[in-house]
């Protein structure tokens, strides 16, 4: 399994995990919610939403 | 491209980073090599005008992650400071030379200082790398004056941050309205009355004659010689591409470095690309207009694109949409699209008096861009919207 985890103190939100990853990333109102555990044949497209965070805040495991 | 080559980047920062993982990602196993002027591993500048500043986040925790297996032989505190094409030879300032297969210019840009007089005082300060955040964070203590020289981002971001930290803050600029250069005097006009609110004063449409004090500021003087008392002064009046190093090297300097569509450098022989804000390309989707962007999203795109671009057989176009964002106080400030002066501006959701909405930016063809303050969730699909509608007019479909 592939673990999310998104420093909300970090989150601006910017929303690029939002339009990258859809799936594992959404707005709900105002508030980011995600995936905590999403299966491993995803792994890419979590770490390209990582990495097109502007504040650094999602780190996957 | 086979493995004996050697792919030079130029420029330690996000753009230069992101073209060496995008040729990892592609599969290139050759050696990579990268250059950069500061003495630290690429790290994302955003924060640095803001919670860096507040120190709502430690200065260590701007660091991007490096994977294990990114195998880059790194050549830091070594800025670059000439290139011959015909040797395909870059050569650094502490006396290596690196002879390149590819070389991918991504030198960002420099802060730039006014003939002022007074601007070496102590206490005059500009904004751009790790090592300025890091003495300017020094120098906001809470009671002290700050002075801004210019009302765009930077100046009005980092307002913010020492109005939080309890710094008087006065911005001047030559032009009428904040950030209007983006936003439009409607939108500039909205983001002037928060900054006042918060307790920024205003001297727009001021020039300012010098900076006074005696080893170190203790004013600015304007033009009409009024003097604004100051403990220490940013000066934020805009950046110019870090092209110095490159000037005999025979590549084409216009405003950055002078591209194809493709992000590859005129007179470079296919052999050179450029990336971030140092890169000045036509953009297919708007007329084939040379742009250069000092955007973090940008930089992030195009340094992969220009990278690949180098070890592609048919490089494609480089067709992004337009994107950057700024958080000032509690507000999240975030803008797609080209919006032109005299566009018109609708808003389409929230209202400007609860300073919660999405604005479109208009002209006879449709929406040229979209401006959002605190509602990021509209954005995502604007993105795909007119990222869309840019791929097509370049393509002509």
């Amino acid at each position: 399994m592939v673990k999310i985890h998104v420093d909300m103190s970090l989150c601006e939100f910017h929303g690029q995990c939002v339009f990258i990853a859809p799936k594992e990333f959404r707005f709900e109102g105002d508030d980011l919610v995600y995936s905590e555990e999403v299966d491993e044949e995803h792994r890419a497209r979590v770490e390209r939403a990582a990495k097109a965070c502007p504040q650094l805040a999602i780190k996957v495991e | 491209m086979p493995e004996d080559q050697h792919f030079v980047v130029v420029g330690a920062s996000l753009a230069g980073l992101r073209g060496a993982e995008a040729l990892r990602a592609a599969g290139y196993k050759g050696r990579i090599s990268v250059v950069g002027d500061e003495d630290r591993l690429p790290y994302n500048r955003p924060p640095l005008s803001k919670k860096i500043l507040t120190g709502e986040q430690a200065i260590e925790e701007v660091s991007f992650p490096l994977a294990d297996d990114l195998g880059v032989d790194w050549h830091l505190g070594a800025a670059a400071t000439g290139l011959d094409i015909a040797a395909q030879r870059v050569t650094l300032a502490n006396g290596t030379a690196l002879v390149y297969d590819r070389l991918l210019i991504a030198t960002g840009v420099s802060p730039i200082m006014p003939q002022i007089p007074g601007r070496d005082l102590d206490g005059v300060h500009v904004l751009r790398d790790f090592a300025h955040a890091v003495k300017l964070r020094g120098a906001l203590t809470p009671g002290r004056s700050l002075v801004i020289l210019g009302a765009g981002f930077i100046g009005c971001e980092v307002a913010a941050s020492a109005r939080q930290m309890g710094l008087n803050v006065t911005i001047v600029d030559r032009l009428a309205w904040p950030m209007n250069r983006v936003m439009g005097p409607e939108m500039a006009g909205l983001f002037r009355t928060i900054h006042e609110e918060q307790g920024v004063s205003f001297r727009m449409e001021a020039a300012v004659a010098a900076f006074r004090g005696e080893g170190k500021v203790t004013g600015v003087e304007l033009a009409g010689g009024e003097v604004i008392p100051a403990d220490l002064v940013l000066v934020g009046v805009g950046s110019a591409p870090a092209t110095a190093w490159l000037r005999d090297s025979g590549l084409v300097l216009q405003n950055g470095v002078v591209c194809d569509a493709a992000c590859l450098a005129a007179n470079g022989g296919g052999k050179i690309a450029a990336a971030g804000d140092v890169a000045a390309w036509p953009h297919l989707g708007y007329g084939a207009e040379v742009m250069r962007m000092e955007h973090w999203t940008n930089a992030f795109e195009q340094g992969a694109a220009a990278a690949l671009a180098l070890i592609s057989d048919a490089p494609e176009p480089y067709l992004p949409l337009p994107s950057f964002w700024s958080d000032q106080y509690s507000y999240k400030i975030q803008a797609l699209g080209r919006p032109k002066v005299d566009d018109r501006i609708e808003v389409v959701a929230g209202d400007l008096e609860s300073r919660k909405f999405v604005a479109e930016y208009r002209d006879d063809a449709g929406v040229t861009g979209v401006l959002s303050v605190n509602m990021p969730a509209r954005i995502a699909g604007y993105r795909r919207d007119l990222g869309a509608a840019i791929r097509q007019r370049a393509t002509g479909l």
